[in-house]
């Protein structure tokens, strides 16, 4: 699975950047090299889950700005900072905004790969925790007005007989909402749901908590 | 000065003397004592102390004697052959000498010469004494100017552990690679030999730092020869290229074509370019901007005599004060928190020391600019 993964190599050093995408290679990694920040923004793809080795020390752009140009894309990215400075205040500025990890040149390959390993898989991971979340939230958007106020309802644990009170429909329309949301959500049961309106609120799903909020 | 003021006189020769001594060197407190043979004056002077050198008067104050006095300044740093080449000096030409102890540090040693033939054997020794002093100030200089420029490495040790430490990273992760590619099917050959070609390349960056740092950190004395600016600007560059980086300094170099060789010391040379360098770094980071540009501008004027080399090197700071311009070069001046005030100071004493001259300006656009004219190296032999 992490054979798959994507490692873009961010380095102004041709010789390390050319270094680093060799072993990652050799390792089994797709691997995009870049030798300015500008030109891995460009060609970064958020679709596909890896991490990103990035030189802190660069002219055009420093390792944190870099950082923080993906963070403004909306993309959460694990990236591995790696300078040739072992500058203490650097690193814990590096740590506090985020950063998977902080190597100090010379790197050797073992203490690399099992870095690159580990904040890969934790990528993939989010990776699956975003589409899961992105689904969900599909299926959210899908439910009409009145479906999704019979959701809320539902999940609060409401009988069929008193929302229909409340929303002030039939009980039997009720149902018939009821039966449509476990079909959009793709859930069979009242825990289900629950379930995945945890989900939802947990990720921060703007059009969820919108909704609720207004209750 | 002091030998002027003696040779013409005529009164007692020890008023005249401790009259002379006394406002150049405050220490003295010490009465001539009687003269005795210069052996055992030499004998009782504090023998941790060197010798700096002789500076020597006569006064014509007994028939056709001369006297001379042979001022010894020692501060416990000076060559210690000296002491016993004064005492050879004096023995050899059978001279009384009495040493006065000015405190413990000071020490002046008074010769008298009963000798006749006097005007030869006074110029043989001022010349003497004054070569020797000029020797001694030029070792000194010397290494002032190593010292400094030790520290100067010293300040850029991040920089070039970096320089370093790239190279190291890249062999290390292409030796690896290398060895995994070599159990792998089909053997990508190419890599393989690019990641050779690549570990030969940096082995040679590793090397050529390697010794970079040692011709910058051993010499301690200066050789002269024709030395080529434009690379030695760019290896200067190579050397501080990260730490601009890290200040987001951008350098911006313009040579002229075929301006001429400059007749200096190429490691001095460096030191100046390095000095003047970390000076423009520190002005734009104090400025409070977020990064600025450097830049170097070389050209040769024609002239007679071979005419002139000039380096600009200027920065996008926030320029000196104009009270304290004048002061820049003065040793132990500094306006920064942690600077010592020697760069510029030691600064000046290369571009002395090599005949040229360097003055400090505000641009009208902001930052200062250093002005350095060296002359050129034309039929040069010495």
């Amino acid at each position: 699975m992490t054979k798959a993964a994507r490692v873009y190599v961010v380095d102004d050093d041709l010789h390390v950047l050319s270094a680093f995408r060799r072993l990652l290679e050799a390792a089994g990694y797709d691997v995009v090299a870049s030798n300015s920040p500008n030109d891995f923004l460009a060609r970064h793809d958020h679709t596909l889950p890896g991490c990103v080795l990035l030189d802190i020390g660069m002219a055009e752009l420093t390792g944190l700005e870099t950082q923080q140009r993906l963070l403004e894309l909306g993309v959460s990215r694990p990236i591995i900072f790696v300078t040739g400075f072992d500058d203490a205040r650097t690193g814990v500025e590096a740590m506090k905004s985020g950063a998977y990890d902080y190597l100090i040149k010379p790197i050797s390959d073992k203490i690399l790969l099992a870095t690159v390993e580990a904040a890969v898989l934790s990528d993939i991971k989010a990776f699956h925790e975003r589409e899961d979340v992105a689904k969900l939230s599909r299926q959210w958007r899908s439910l009409t007005v009145r479906e999704r106020e019979v959701m809320l309802q539902v999940i609060r644990g409401r009988l069929n007989k008193q929302i229909a009170g409340d929303l002030n429909i039939v009980e039997k329309t009720v149902k018939v909402h009821r039966a449509r949301v476990m079909e959009k959500m793709g859930v069979r049961s009242v825990a289900g749901l629950v379930h995945i309106a945890e989900k939802l609120q947990r990720s921060g799903c703007q059009e969820f908590l919108t909704t609720t909020d207004h209750r | 000065m002091m030998i002027g003021a003696i040779l013409d006189t005529a009164t007692p020769l020890r008023k005249r003397i401790e009259s002379a001594l006394r406002p150049n060197y405050p220490l003295a407190a010490g009465k001539l004592s009687k003269p005795v043979p210069a052996r055992s004056a030499f004998g009782s002077a504090d023998h941790g102390n060197g010798v700096l050198a002789l500076s020597a008067w006569a006064a014509t104050a007994l028939s056709s004697a001369i006297c001379f006095i042979v001022a010894i300044i020692a501060l416990g740093m000076f060559d210690p052959d000296a002491e016993r080449n004064v005492v050879q000096f004096v023995d050899s030409h059978r001279l009384l000498a009495t040493a006065l102890v000015f405190g413990p540090q000071l020490i002046l040693v008074l010769a008298i010469l009963a000798y006749d033939s006097r005007s030869r054997m006074l110029e043989k020794l001022l010349s003497e004494t004054q070569n020797r002093m000029q020797t001694e100030i030029d070792r000194q200089r010397q290494s002032i100017i190593h010292l400094s420029r030790v520290g100067t490495v010293g300040q850029l040790s991040g920089a070039l552990a970096h320089e370093l430490s790239q190279p190291l990273t890249a062999i290390m992760n292409n030796a690896h690679a290398i060895d995994r590619m070599l159990s792998q099917k089909p053997l990508n050959l190419r890599e393989v030999r690019g990641a050779i070609s690549d570990i030969i390349d940096d082995d040679s960056r590793v090397r050529d730092v390697i010794h970079h740092l040692r011709a910058l950190l051993r010499k301690d004395t200066a050789e002269f020869g024709r030395v080529d600016m434009t690379l030695l600007i760019h290896k200067v560059l190579g050397l501080v290229r990260k730490e601009m980086a890290l200040h987001r300094v951008k350098p911006v170099v313009a040579i002229a074509p075929n301006f001429p060789l400059v007749w200096g010391d190429d490691v001095q040379l460096q030191q100046l370019l390095l000095n003047l360098i970390m000076n423009a770094i520190d002005a734009i980071e104090s400025s409070g901007k977020k990064g600025g540009s450097l830049s170097i501008t070389a050209y040769s004027v024609d002239g007679p005599g071979g005419g002139s080399y000039h380096l600009c090197i200027s920065d996008t700071g926030s320029g000196f004060q104009p009270e304290i311009i004048e002061k820049l070069f003065e040793p132990f001046f500094s306006t920064k928190k942690q600077g010592l005030g020697l760069g510029l100071s030691i600064s000046e004493a290369i571009v002395r020391g090599h005949n040229g001259s360097i003055q400090a300006e505000n641009n009208n656009e902001g930052g200062a600019t250093f002005h350095i004219t060296l002359p050129a190296a034309h039929e040069k032999s010495a």
